[in-house]
């Protein structure tokens, strides 16, 4: 059995507008990650998913209003919500990698895409330039970017959207992470491109015992590259479960509704799981 | 800016050779030629085609020429030379193009070495002006505590009139300092007390910069707030920083103006523009040498084109804030 590696307990989120006025956006939530695992997390928009990634990595940062918490997020024994501003320096270095649903976050619009990417892995890895440089050309190689070598010299506002979700994936899996938090890492790439890029992330997390919390809208995507999936609803984890499990006997109505509808807007999407190539 | 290279590159090389391009030495006393208006040169000597020259107090003809010897000086404070671009052949006649002062001292000279002490003090307290102001803004904008002592010292010097404060402080230099010590402490006083006005703009843009995702996003992917400063709010301030630095120029220009006019600036032996205002401080002195003014002309007019320049740069300046 492989261990935990980040839990979240009983964790609430509540946002605030004005001096008393909460709205609850989490619920108490609790997940947990196992090392090597990926876990899947889907719901309706609106539910709170990427409000749950951003609260590991820091609402302070994603968040403009006002906001309180209560339980928490235990990773390698270090609770991220207490923790310093510089032990989470270190984390945000070594340990967790980010890949946001918009990539224009985390590209500098004043630099070449190269630029970027060698400055966060000179920063966060402490390397000089030519290994970063030899890291850089790994994963970009590993990414199937390596023919778009004309690319790097380009500003994010003249690459794809899609373009960049692969740089941004390529750069994270270069930082050799403990886990990935993928927030719709892929929502602007073609089926194709999509389903290659997380085999690859499929592979690597399997290879290099790298956890990954992948947020998707699309079950089909969950079913197939997790090993396990929770369905958020309003701010509340309706249902945790293997996969094999979901897809025989969902527990939740929300559950039994969302494979409904994926099972009538792609019909032919015949999902099978023991065909899983990795 | 390549016009602006041109420009820079050509102010470079007047302060070098700005002794070469004077006639004389600023402190070179001529006691026969006191007060004398802008000197005529002539050509003909009794009807006599005799080539450039100039009258001296004999009412000698006193011939003109280009690479002449005179005063002794160094270049940049080592290489000794005493070879000026034009003069008189003999020592005893005077080429004065502007006119010499009540002390004998010709006005071009004093001009051009006044324009380059004060220029220098200038752009070096406006260049600190601004990297301070910019560090303080920056950081304000950053860091929440360090913004309550920053923008407190701010107000507080803000609250105190600045030409008091500037009087004041440029009283404590010491009587007996060189040109050197007094030069700088000008520079730290100016600097000091002109920081706090673009620290408020700067923390406002460091603020709107801070809300870009992109900046957001940089904390969670391992920056620390040095790396976010230099790396990415930096650039986008950039271009404020030339039209700040070309805004604060003329107000330093002025300002040291002011204080060596006072007597507190810039003393003898030295020359700065203010100091050679110092003696126009009556009308009968503006009636008898009225092209004493041509230090303030000369004032007015850098401070103009400065202001153009500064206008110029932030017009090509690329905008990718």
């Amino acid at each position: 059995m492989p261990e935990e590696i980040l839990s979240i307990r009983n964790l609430s989120v509540r946002l605030g507008r004005g001096k008393r006025d909460f709205v609850s956006v989490l619920d108490h939530i609790s997940l947990s990650l196992k090392r090597g695992h990926i876990l899947a997390l889907t719901g309706n928009s609106g539910a709170g998913k990427s409000m749950l990634c951003h609260t590991i990595l820091g609402l302070k940062y994603f968040c403009a209003a006002r906001y309180e918490h209560t339980g928490e997020i235990v990773f390698q024994g270090i609770d991220l919500l207490k923790t310093s501003d510089e032990d989470m320096l270190h984390i945000y270095r070594k340990d967790i990698a980010f890949i946001p649903q918009n990539p224009l976050m985390i590209f500098d619009p004043l630099r070449t895409v190269e630029q970027h990417m060698m400055q966060v892995l000179r920063i966060c890895l402490n390397l000089d330039h030519d290994a970063a440089a030899r890291r850089l050309g790994n994963a970009l190689e590993k990414a199937g970017l390596v023919h778009q070598v004309y690319m790097l010299s380009c500003r994010p506002s003249m690459l794809s959207r899609g373009t960049l979700q692969r740089l941004a994936l390529a750069l994270c899996l270069a930082k050799n992470p403990k886990i990935i938090i993928a927030d719709e890492a892929t929502s602007a790439l073609d089926s194709i491109s999509s389903a290659q890029l997380l085999h690859f992330l499929r592979a690597f997390c399997t290879n290099e015992n790298t956890s990954c919390l992948l947020v998707t809208h699309h079950l089909g995507i969950a079913t197939q590259f997790a090993d396990r999936i929770a369905i958020i609803d309003h701010g509340n984890i309706c249902e945790e479960n293997s996969i094999q499990e979901f897809l025989d006997h969902p527990r939740h109505e929300k559950s039994q509704t969302l494979l409904k509808q994926m099972r009538l807007l792609y019909p032919c999407d015949d999902i099978d799981i023991k065909s899983k190539s990795y | 800016m390549k016009k602006s290279l041109i420009i820079f590159l050509t102010l470079i090389f007047l302060f070098i050779f700005i002794e070469f391009l004077s006639p004389y030495s600023p402190a070179r006393q001529k006691e026969q030629y006191t007060a004398m208006p802008p000197s005529r040169i002539h050509f003909w000597h009794e009807g006599k085609w005799t080539g450039p020259f100039v009258y001296n107090h004999k009412q000698q003809p006193d011939p003109l020429g280009l690479f002449t010897w005179g005063d002794q000086y160094k270049i940049l404070g080592i290489f000794p030379c005493n070879l000026h671009l034009f003069g008189t052949k003999e020592d005893t006649g005077m080429i004065a193009i502007l006119g010499t002062d009540a002390f004998g001292r010709d006005v071009f000279s004093r001009l051009l070495w006044g324009g380059r002490l004060s220029l220098l003090i200038a752009a070096c307290a406006a260049l600190l002006s601004m990297l301070l102001s910019f560090h303080m803004g920056i950081i304000s904008a950053m860091n929440s505590r360090a913004d309550k002592v920053v923008q407190f010292v701010a107000e507080l010097l803000k609250t105190i009139p600045r030409i008091l404060l500037i009087l004041v402080l440029a009283r404590l230099i010491p009587p007996t300092a060189s040109a050197g010590h007094r030069a700088l402490s000008l520079i730290f006083i100016l600097s000091s007390l002109g920081w706090m006005y673009w620290a408020k703009i700067v923390r406002t843009l460091a603020y709107k910069a801070m809300e870009k995702e992109y900046i957001l996003c940089a904390w969670t992917q391992g920056a620390k707030s040095r790396n976010i400063m230099v790396m990415h709010i930096w650039p986008l301030l950039r271009n404020y920083f030339s039209t700040a630095f070309m805004n604060s120029l003329p107000l330093m220009l002025i300002s040291e103006a002011m204080l060596s006019f006072l007597g507190v600036g810039i003393q003898e032996p030295f020359v700065s523009w203010g100091l050679m205002l110092n003696q126009l401080d009556s009308a009968s002195n503006l009636m008898q040498m009225p092209w004493l003014v041509s230090s303030a002309v000369a004032l007015m007019c850098t401070v103009l084109l400065v202001h153009h320049w500064g206008r110029f740069l932030h017009t090509e300046a690329p905008s990718d804030a």
